[in-house]
């Protein structure tokens, strides 16, 4: 079979996988959300443009942010199989076909992905560094070709053995490796679906976090809601959960630093709202193991757990918001501002949106047992 | 009787993989559910523990229906799947603290009861390892442990020998033979039945989702499962 052949059939393999998924992501309020909340991030993007001027500090950041984007890097696609280094070991042409176009196809991804970063600083160059265009479409052409080479020469090294002073040889390829790159991207991508819906055979990046034990021995609930204790120990321990925590409490105080008013207001009950959505999974987490269809629980029992494990992650998250804000100008009427909305809307989340969309996903995803 | 399954029918998808099954586990007793590999066993188990709802026919266990009351019904049950499943973020220690909240358990005397057990099946040590990251035979004395220290009325073993050193086969058909002189019922399923044979008092022969044969364990010597 030839490379390209070979290319297509996996590509498009790979779209259709995401193409069951993706409707699970882009359904309900979520899109909506996302709708509002990049209306909003331009909004507030284009008053700081008006406010912003020309220093050397404003300079650095612009020049760190345009790095940052050479950094974010789409591992390159290799589109092998690990079958496919048993059954295409007599014959490995198609192979090395397959992982030209399949190299090819990553070095457009990454410099498609890296003029649209670039598009977006577009109007802070043009504010802070100059406006002829031809200056700012050779950087762009720079930086978009410095990413295309980089990707190109990280696939080139992935398929070739190597030791300590190079490439031992450029025809022997490392198959296994590229394989199991491969395996690593896809498990990626579908770690993201699993947060919607139960992608068969996912396997959570776990960390111990030996530091949250007396966290987790004492967090309220556990006497009244008996998955409290499962729930609060997936938390912590599955990076998907305590990570997305961390990010969107960490973007939120950006949030408060670089906003005000009724503005921050609505993005700060956006990351809410977001916060919420990427933990309700925590409740469907574990349908694949036989003994959550077996514990005599009921989706109430469910309901009640998740509440109390939301409900302390959201009243730190907060008050963390609400300290810098507090910092950052205390006047009560500002506070009082920024808490009362933000604290209706987390009742309202927490007591009942969650259990609603609880419902919904426990209706959705695959579900044998017997509902009470 | 402690366990009745009546006029069973069920599978996967739209066609039935299980034809009118019929069998009971009685009272203090271990049976044995054999047959050829896609006899229907599993396919019985599943049923049986609420994973599948029949498409016809009623199951009992102890007086309780699944369809009318399946949190009492499933409270009975304490069961080992053939395939040890276990939840990667917990070590050996919060499965077990796990299943005592859950099931409302004694905590104190339950975790005695854990101790001995882990001591038993040599895993004491490993209280706060990951058992996503043991061998599959200890996964399998995990989910040994988990299922025996609740002591339950009911027990389901989906192929239990599998993985399992000598000793500790020796082992569980001992805790086998206790649970159930301690009042206990047991259904298991499995391919290995010089091992069971001395143990069971009753078995029931699966074959393309019907019943076949059942009788007393002593004629499983004389079984002969049909190639067709």
């Amino acid at each position: 079979m030839k490379g390209s052949k070979l290319f297509k059939q996996r590509w498009q393999r790979q779209w259709q996988t995401y193409a069951k998924y993706l409707p699970y992501v882009f359904n309900d309020h979520a899109i909506l959300a996302f709708v509002i909340l990049f209306g909003a991030a331009l909004l507030a993007y284009r008053q700081f443009l008006l406010t912003l001027t020309v220093t050397p500090l404003t300079l650095l950041l612009l020049w760190l942010g345009m790095g940052l984007t050479l950094t974010i890097f789409n591992r390159p696609a290799t589109f092998i199989l690990e079958a496919d280094t048993i059954f295409f070991l007599g014959d490995q042409t198609s192979l090395v076909g397959l992982y030209h176009y399949a190299t090819l196809y990553s070095m457009i991804i990454n410099g498609f992905i890296e003029l649209v970063l670039l598009l977006a600083l577009l109007p802070l160059m043009i504010v802070l560094l100059t406006t002829k265009v031809w200056l700012l479409v050779l950087l762009i052409c720079l930086m978009v070709t410095c990413k295309v080479m980089c990707t190109g020469w990280l696939a080139y090294r992935w398929a070739h053995f190597s030791n300590d002073y190079g490439a031992v040889s450029n025809k022997l390829v490392n198959w296994r490796q590229l394989a199991q790159a491969e395996t690593n991207r896809q498990a990626r991508i579908l770690a993201f679906f699993n947060l919607f819906i139960d992608v068969p055979g996912q396997t959570a990046k776990l960390s111990r976090r030996r530091w949250a034990t007396p966290l987790i021995r004492h967090w309220p609930g556990q006497q009244t809601a008996r998955l409290t204790y499962l729930y609060v120990l997936t938390f912590f321990r599955q990076d998907q959960y305590f990570m997305t925590w961390m990010r969107l409490t960490l973007f939120g105080l950006a949030v408060v630093v670089l906003s005000q008013g009724w503005l921050r207001v609505c993005l700060l009950a956006l990351l809410v709202y977001l916060l919420m959505l990427q933990l309700i999974p925590l409740v469907t987490s574990h349908r694949q193991i036989v003994f959550d269809h077996l514990m005599p629980l009921s989706l109430a029992d469910r309901k009640a757990a998740f509440v109390w494990v939301i409900s302390p992650l959201l009243v730190v998250t907060q008050v963390l918001w609400l300290g810098l804000a507090l910092v950052l100008a205390p006047k009560g009427q500002e506070l009082l501002q920024m808490g009362l909305p933000l604290v209706l809307m987390t009742l309202v989340l927490v007591f009942w949106y969650s259990g609603k969309e609880i419902e919904t996903l426990f209706k959705r995803r695959a579900y044998r047992a017997f509902k009470k | 009787m402690a366990l009745i399954v009546k006029n069973l029918s069920g599978g996967y998808g739209q066609a039935p993989v299980l034809h009118d099954v019929t069998f009971t586990v009685p009272d203090q007793s271990v049976t044995a559910l054999v047959g050829l590999n896609g006899s229907g066993k599993s396919t019985t188990i599943n049923h049986i523990i609420g994973l599948l709802p029949p498409r016809t026919g009623t199951i009992t266990l102890n007086g309780v229906d699944l369809i009318s009351d399946p949190f009492a019904y499933k409270r009975q049950i304490a069961y080992i799947p053939e395939q040890p499943v276990l939840y990667q973020e917990l070590t050996l220690r919060e499965h077990i603290d796990l299943m005592i909240r859950i099931y409302h358990l004694e905590a104190k005397r339950t975790w005695q009861e854990a101790n001995q057990l882990l001591e038993r099946f040599r895993l004491a040590h490993k209280l706060d390892w990951f058992p996503i990251y043991f061998s599959k035979g200890m996964r399998q004395k995990v989910m040994i442990v988990l299922a025996f220290m609740a002591k339950a009325p009911f027990y389901i073993i989906d192929e239990p020998f599998l993985g399992l050193d000598v000793l500790a086969v020796d082992d569980l058909l001992a805790l086998i033979d206790e649970r159930r002189a301690a009042g206990a019922s047991i259904l298991l399923t499995t391919h290995v039945l010089e091992n069971i044979m001395p143990h069971a008092q009753s078995y029931v022969y699966l074959a393309k989702g019907r019943v076949e044969k059942q009788g007393p364990a002593s004629d499983l010597v004389n079984l002969e499962m049909s190639r067709d």
